[in-house]
């Protein structure tokens, strides 16, 4: 259950990421890679989840209906983004190098093995250590008062009894605890498993997605430098797991968590999206941060690393050109 | 104000480096990158890197940086906004590429080394181990609270609301969504606070105290917060409870049976034993 919750949930990042990228940028989309897909993808789910909870929030419609909602609307994008790389997919056959001999790749999987097996260390701790730091959370709470209720903020999660005073609306519209709700009832698994388990895995694996992006922006010319770049940027996310805060403690101990979700997969990929200028996206990245953590009224840290990163383009940029008129 | 830039320098920096070196290893890859002149290659993501580093370490920028983060996250939280990991992995990538060609099979012998120090270098930064963070001792209570909690479920079919030890309240609302508490983790987390407007009184809190301190020190008494003692009566307690709406009790096995007995009989509960605790049931 937790491997099929898991390998569902990047197929279908996978398959809408690939058809949002063909829509957005054409042929151009060859500039992108298999993880641009499973990231961009993701975060579409964030998007429909979000919007499935907004719905759900404001007509106080009950969990299973958003579930129906939120299903169906995956369903439908998945099927329809299917269908658009598909279609243009059998457009383009038969460009070059669609065969590629054994040995490319070879070429290809070698230097990834290193941070492959990091990986893999990462996965077995993560899943032994699930929901090893609890403190300051209460995801799993509102995830089972959810499930229990059949609603969305019905009661207090972490004591049971209704609302006396209400929460923050900013609070309120954050997506995270009705998206995994969502999930524990498609899959019919345990709150537990989903929230420490499941969510924090697929988190793993998109953020190496991210960092992977971000190691082809730096080096587009080596393919040795991108996996010395993902290998110790794996080492680092060991070393980073002392404390809160730090990207390696929140993917190792609070994956689930929507802090961990922007710090270790959206902003790393929101880099690489800036590197290469891919604008389009970057709005994409900063509107699923809004969704998943509190933020100044939809001004969070995408948008202040996308707006650091584009000043320091144009001032460069700048810089280049009067020093090519002079 | 001034609170926050005491939170943005004590609080704040001196408790982020304290603990792991991260920052010092993203502040010499930024060094490195910069003598070596590898910057150039990608001057934005470089600036910006180097820019927002700083913003972090001055407490006037750091103050700011945690008023735009609004004020639901602490210092640590402005860090997301420095791309650590990306640029100190670039940092060495730069480091290591050049001189050994790491990754390649062939020279592996030679890499060796530098691989080691590498990882030796990351390990004095940090690591699980500095964590703080015993994964098997919260395993272990946590089994033990879900043992005596399923004991609580099994004692009856009407709607639970229970009073407990704060391991077993934790453990009750993460276990299932249907028992109802007399208080939340927010008593004792008061991070949690900022997640609802609901407060708590006065009463509530004294039954958080008394029921604490008995799982502690088996006793009744007290630290009333300036400094003196007083007694919370066990029954008092017991009493406040039941009239909240609580109809199951879990008194740690610290306190002795007969003053469990003493405390039950004149309000009519019943005690048995689940777990390591006694229940006492309406």
């Amino acid at each position: 259950m937790l491997t099929g919750m898991i390998l569902c949930m990047l197929a279908v990042s996978w398959v809408t990421g690939r058809g949002i990228l063909r829509i957005l940028y054409g042929e151009k989309r060859e500039a992108f890679c298999q993880a641009d897909f499973f990231l961009t993808g993701w975060v579409a789910l964030i998007g429909m989840a979000q919007a499935s909870h907004l719905l759900a929030v404001f007509g106080r419609l009950s969990l299973q209906a958003c579930t129906f909602l939120l299903g169906g609307a995956v369903i439908c994008l998945t099927l329809a983004m299917g269908a658009v790389s598909f279609f243009a997919g059998r457009r383009g056959e038969g460009a070059p190098g669609e065969a590629a001999p054994e040995r490319a790749w070879k070429k290809r999987l070698l230097p990834v093995l290193l941070p492959a097996l990091v990986f893999l260390t990462q996965a077995v701790f993560l899943l032994t250590q699930s929901g090893a730091c609890l403190t300051g959370d209460m995801t799993l709470e509102t995830v089972t008062s959810f499930l229990d209720t059949d609603g969305i903020y019905q009661v207090n999660p972490l004591t049971g009894a209704p609302y006396e005073s209400g929460i923050p609306f900013r609070l309120k519209i954050l997506c995270l605890p009705t998206f995994y709700s969502v999930l524990c009832r498609v899959f019919s698994a345990p709150p537990q498993t989903t929230v420490w388990q499941a969510v924090p895995c697929v988190t793993l694996v998109l953020s190496y997605g991210a960092f992977f992006c971000v190691g082809k922006a730096l080096f587009p010319e080596s393919r040795k430098r991108q996996a010395c770049f993902l290998t110790v940027a794996a080492l680092l996310l060991w070393a980073g797991s002392y404390a809160p805060g730090m990207d390696g403690f929140g993917l190792l101990y609070q994956g689930w968590r929507g802090e961990t979700i922007r710090n270790a997969v959206l902003l790393p990929y929101l880099l690489s999206l800036c590197l290469r200028g891919k604008w389009k996206s970057v709005l994409l990245c900063i509107a699923a941060e809004a969704c998943v953590v509190w933020t100044l009224y939809g001004a969070g840290a995408c948008l202040f690393v996308a707006a650091g990163l584009a000043v320091s383009r144009q001032v460069w940029d700048r810089r280049k050109k009067q020093t090519e008129k002079e | 104000m001034a609170e926050q830039f005491r939170n943005a320098w004590q609080l704040g920096w001196l408790r982020f480096t304290g603990n792991g070196k991260l920052p010092a290893l993203l502040l010499a890859a930024l060094l490195f990158l910069w003598l070596s002149g590898s910057w150039k290659r990608h001057r934005a993501f470089f600036c910006y890197a180097a820019v927002s580093t700083f913003l972090c370490m001055v407490p006037v920028t750091a103050v700011i940086l945690m008023r735009y983060q609004t004020r639901f996250y602490d210092y640590e939280w402005i860090w997301s906004m420095v791309p650590m990991t990306a640029a100190a992995a670039w940092g060495a990538t730069e480091f290591l590429a050049p001189r050994h060609n790491a990754l390649s099979s062939s020279r592996t012998g030679k890499n060796l080394p530098v691989l080691l120090l590498l990882m030796a270098v990351l390990a004095l930064c940090g690591g699980p181990w500095r964590s703080g963070v015993d994964a098997k001792a919260q395993r272990e209570r946590r089994d033990q609270a879900e043992k005596a909690l399923s004991l609580v479920t099994e004692s009856g079919d009407e709607e639970i609301c229970l009073w407990a030890p704060k391991e077993i309240l934790e453990s009750a609302r993460r276990q299932s969504g249907s028992p109802r508490l007399l208080y939340g983790r927010n008593l004792w987390e008061e991070a949690l606070n900022a997640y609802s407007y609901d407060t708590c009184s006065e009463e509530i809190r004294e039954l958080y105290l008394w029921m604490e301190n008995v799982q502690r020190e088996g006793t009744a008494q007290v630290d009333d917060g300036e400094g003196g003692e007083r007694l919370i009566a066990g029954e008092d307690c017991l009493r406040t409870a039941l009239g909240a709406g609580a109809n199951r009790i879990l008194l740690p096995e610290r306190i002795d049976g007969e003053t469990v007995e003493a405390l039950a009989q004149p309000l009519h509960l019943t005690v048995s034993r689940a777990g390591g605790y006694y229940l006492l049931t309406k």
